[in-house]
């Protein structure tokens, strides 16, 4: 379209080099360097830009090369450089729907390097489109966005770009003096960066301008000064133009032959690019000329091929206008489905996340509420367990605790009977299974009133003291703050601690002993002591404090077992002048 | 004095036994106690009661194939004492407390039993026999389930009370107070603790120190601590037995 096109001012893109290198000295650069890599990637896509306006074709191969190379090395800013160098080459070659896509795919490939100013550059080549497409407010916008990114980064290649561009802006809706001051401002920026291409583009935009402004020195200087760099960068279509304006120029001040040689170049030049329109422009030019010089004949043959080239190119600028149609409703299109497409995924994406949130919330609070109540359960049954542990533990010991007792007993009858002591036996057996009686009645409970826990003592006593006659007498004495009958004991907790004190402490005593059965409280505790005034610990070898009795043991495994629960138990013995003092001691449990 | 003389039959399938209990009475209670004869066999026995027509009968309750009740209800028990003898028993025991039936516990201890031989003499024993055999009989014959009667002591002799009947028994000293169905009362010469013994196994909960009530009257429970009953009366419930109590009353509905 660029070249059909009645082309005014040339758009500048932003590219990677901006053709500063010679083409050849790239060349035999790329041949000597054969690794595959980042650096071969750069020297690619530096032949690619330098080729775009000479060899589009060879640019497009290399251009292409580095992208496939950066896509196998997953170099994402070379992918987003290599789209970038061949939107622009499409761009050039007029298919300018191919490079508003490959621009697009720039764009994303370029998301994840977050670089404003490579993102603004894309815009730009972008923005070139919508100025073809006669949509110069997107376009303006884009450039000046350029502008700012590149004054922000003092990037002079970039501002030259974007000032040249929104001066050609200007100049196509017809506002000439602004056109001519960014472009004036530009010029000498682009010869501080020696950009020759940039210099050139400039100088054939401006001669244009001033030209338009019937500045025709002005213009012609410019022009000629375009030319030279034309010549010298080998840029045949802008070779061309620029002679058809310096001709149009040389005729207004009648330097006639001059004109001609430059109408008659120019017209040789776009018959080699094959651009009609030129052609055209050329033939008119000349027959111009040749009206002035009074050559009617070569005027009116000139303005016969003008005629008929103008009517080819005004086919072609048909066709271009429907391309440019065609093209147009194809943007909006891609424009209104992008649009959509980014609708959608934006309404996927909310629904998604919504969705997310809530399953995840609805989760949380699930597993919350069950963990509250596994926890619970959890608490509970290890309560249970180990209440029922301590319950078990409980029973066998007072299992336990009876055979030990009764085998003791049986010992003290067979004792009697072996002395001939008959009615003795006899009131020992009496009390032995009214004892065994209680204790197989009460030993089933967890706990019993003190007062019977008493009344079983007492019988157990009045056996011992019967069998050991003379041995000893015992005291039971109760705190006058206790309530017997009211308060609640585990049964038999005492009656190893007493049978310990009876055989240990006071069988083996010279003379009558003395056992004190007392019970007092201390705040929330029981204590329930057997008193001796017998050996004592150290004298009796059965009472020494690491030989223990099955009984004393397990009454110690008992109280233990009372002290898991709430509150707290102990057994302690107090080593006494004479004889010992074992104390149970427990929290004070009452029945109501 | 013969007519003082207690004259006595003993019933036990267990020589030893006899032996036992024959020494116990020779030694201690010779001079009220005469031993007309003693059996291993019930049918023996049994002529041996109709022809010497004893006072007193100590009876075994396990008798080899048969039991003793079943002797009894072979012979005239309206004019005899009867004493039971056995060993550790815990349903029989149950059994003698409701029905006020005297028995003795083996090995026979002598202070217990020359206790019962003083019961034997008292004429307050001998009234109402039939009816107590009956309960007891009810009892043994079915020792897990709620008995149906309970034998109480009165000034006049027994009363037999439908143990359904009892609402609550309240503990006045050493006596019990039971309130009956129908707004009856009836004072008792036994601790409630005995009482509490006996029945706390077959739907009665001692809820306070004072008071032992039938769970299955009662009509609500108020969480301040108290219960109604369904005579209208309100019973405090101590603290330390709210808990249980509870526990109780949850598990009977289950």
């Amino acid at each position: 379209m660029r070249k059909t096109a009645a082309l005014i001012c040339l758009a500048l893109a932003c590219s990677a080099a901006s053709g500063q290198t010679p083409v050849d000295s790239l060349r035999r650069e790329l041949a000597a360097y054969a690794t595959r890599d980042t650096v071969r990637i750069r020297l690619l896509l530096e032949i690619a830009d330098a080729l775009v306006w000479n060899d589009p074709g060879e640019a497009l191969d290399h251009a292409q090369e580095a992208h496939h190379l950066a896509e196998a090395l997953h170099w994402e800013k070379g992918i987003a450089h290599a789209l970038r160098q061949e939107g622009i080459i499409h761009y050039e070659q007029s298919d300018p729907l191919r490079a508003m896509d490959v621009f697009q795919r720039a764009l994303r490939a370029a998301e994840p390097l977050h670089n404003k100013a490579f993102n603004a550059s894309i815009y730009n080549n972008i923005a070139n489109i919508y100025s073809d497409l006669t949509q110069y407010d997107k376009a303006s916008e884009h450039y000046n966005n350029l502008l700012a990114i590149a004054r922000e980064l003092s990037d002079t290649t970039n501002q030259v770009i974007a000032m040249v561009n929104l001066a050609s802006v200007f100049i196509e809706q017809q506002d000439m003096p602004q056109g001519i001051a960014y472009l004036t401002k530009a010029l000498p920026m682009a010869k501080a960066i020696a950009n020759q291409r940039f210099e050139m583009a400039i100088r054939n935009n401006l001669g244009r301008a001033l030209a338009k402004q019937g500045k025709d020195e002005d213009a012609l200087h410019h022009f000629e000064a375009s030319l030279l760099l034309a010549e010298q960068l080998g840029s045949t279509s802008v070779k061309a133009t620029v002679l058809n304006s310096i001709s149009e120029l040389l005729i207004n001040q009648g330097d006639y032959p001059a004109a001609e040689r430059h109408s008659k170049e120019a017209r040789a030049l776009a018959e080699t690019v094959g651009a009609l329109e030129w052609q055209a422009n050329a033939w008119q030019t000349l027959s111009t000329l040749y009206e002035r010089q009074g050559k009617a004949d070569s005027a009116l043959d000139a303005y016969r091929s003008f005629i008929a080239l103008r009517d080819s190119a005004a086919n072609e600028e048909k066709k271009a206008e429907i391309t440019r149609k065609e093209m147009q409703f194809a943007l909006e299109k891609q424009e209104a489905l992008a649009a959509a497409k980014i609708g959608r995924q934006r309404m996927l994406m909310y629904a998604i996340a919504g969705l997310a949130l809530a399953v995840t919330g609805a989760l949380v609070l699930g597993w919350k509420l069950y963990k509250r109540r596994r926890d619970e359960n959890e608490r509970q049954k290890i309560a249970k367990f180990e209440m029922l542990v301590a319950d078990t533990e409980m029973k066998a010991l007072r299992a336990q605790l009876n055979p030990h007792f009764i085998f003791n007993s049986l010992n003290a009858i067979g004792n009697c009977i072996a002395k001939q002591d008959l009615p003795a036996a006899a009131e020992y057996l009496d009390k032995f299974s009214k004892l065994l009686r209680m204790i197989l009645e009460h030993s089933t409970h967890q706990e019993i009133a003190l007062s019977t826990d008493l009344e079983v003592l007492d019988l157990y006593l009045q056996v011992e003291a019967n069998r050991l006659k003379g041995k000893f007498t015992y005291e039971i004495d109760v705190d006058t703050d206790i309530d017997p009958e009211n308060t609640l004991v585990p049964p038999l907790i005492l009656q190893p601690l007493v049978e310990n004190s009876i055989w240990h402490g006071l069988a083996p005593k010279d003379g009558t002993g003395n056992i004190w059965i007392r019970v007092r409280r201390s705040g929330d505790l029981l204590h329930y002591t057997v008193e001796d005034n017998g050996v004592g610990r150290t004298k009796a070898n059965g009472r020494a404090a690491t030989s223990k009795s099955l009984g004393i043991a397990l009454t110690e495994a008992r109280v233990a077992i009372i002290g898991k629960r709430p509150g707290s138990a102990s057994i302690s013995f107090d080593d006494l002048p004479q004889g010992l003092a074992a104390t149970v001691k427990m929290p004070l449990s009452l029945q109501f | 004095m013969p007519d003082r003389m207690i004259n006595a039959l003993i019933v036990d399938d267990e020589q030893h036994c006899i032996d036992h209990l024959t020494e116990l009475l020779r030694t201690h209670a010779s001079a009220e106690v005469r031993i007309l004869g003693a059996f291993v066999d019930a049918g023996e026995a049994s002529h041996a009661i109709a022809s010497s027509k004893p006072d007193l009968l100590f009876l075994d309750i396990q008798l080899k194939d048969r039991t003793g009740f079943d002797l009894l209800n072979q012979i005239d028990s309206t004019q005899l004492s009867v004493i039971f003898t056995t060993a550790y028993n815990q349903y029989a025991v149950q059994a003698f407390r409701f029905s006020a039936v005297d028995y003795l516990l083996k090995p026979i201890a002598s202070d217990e039993l020359l206790s019962s031989l003083q019961k034997v003499s008292a004429d307050v024993n001998k009234r109402q026999l039939t009816a107590r055999y009956e309960i007891l009989l009810q009892h043994l014959n079915q020792p897990t389930g709620t008995p149906l009667k309970i034998a109480l002591p009165s000034m006049e002799g027994w009363d037999f009370i439908p143990v359904s009947e009892i609402i609550r028994c309240q503990a006045q000293g050493n006596y019990t107070l039971f309130f009956l169905q129908g707004g009856r009362q009836l004072m008792v010469s036994q601790t409630l603790k005995g009482y509490e013994n006996l029945l706390e196994g077959h739907g009665f909960f001692r809820v306070h120190h004072a008071h032992l009530i039938n769970l299955s009257r009662v009509t609500k429970y108020h969480k301040s601590g108290w219960v109604t009953l369904d005579d209208g009366s309100t019973v405090d419930v101590s603290t330390r037995r709210r808990d249980a109590f509870i526990t109780r009353m949850t598990m009977r509905r289950r």
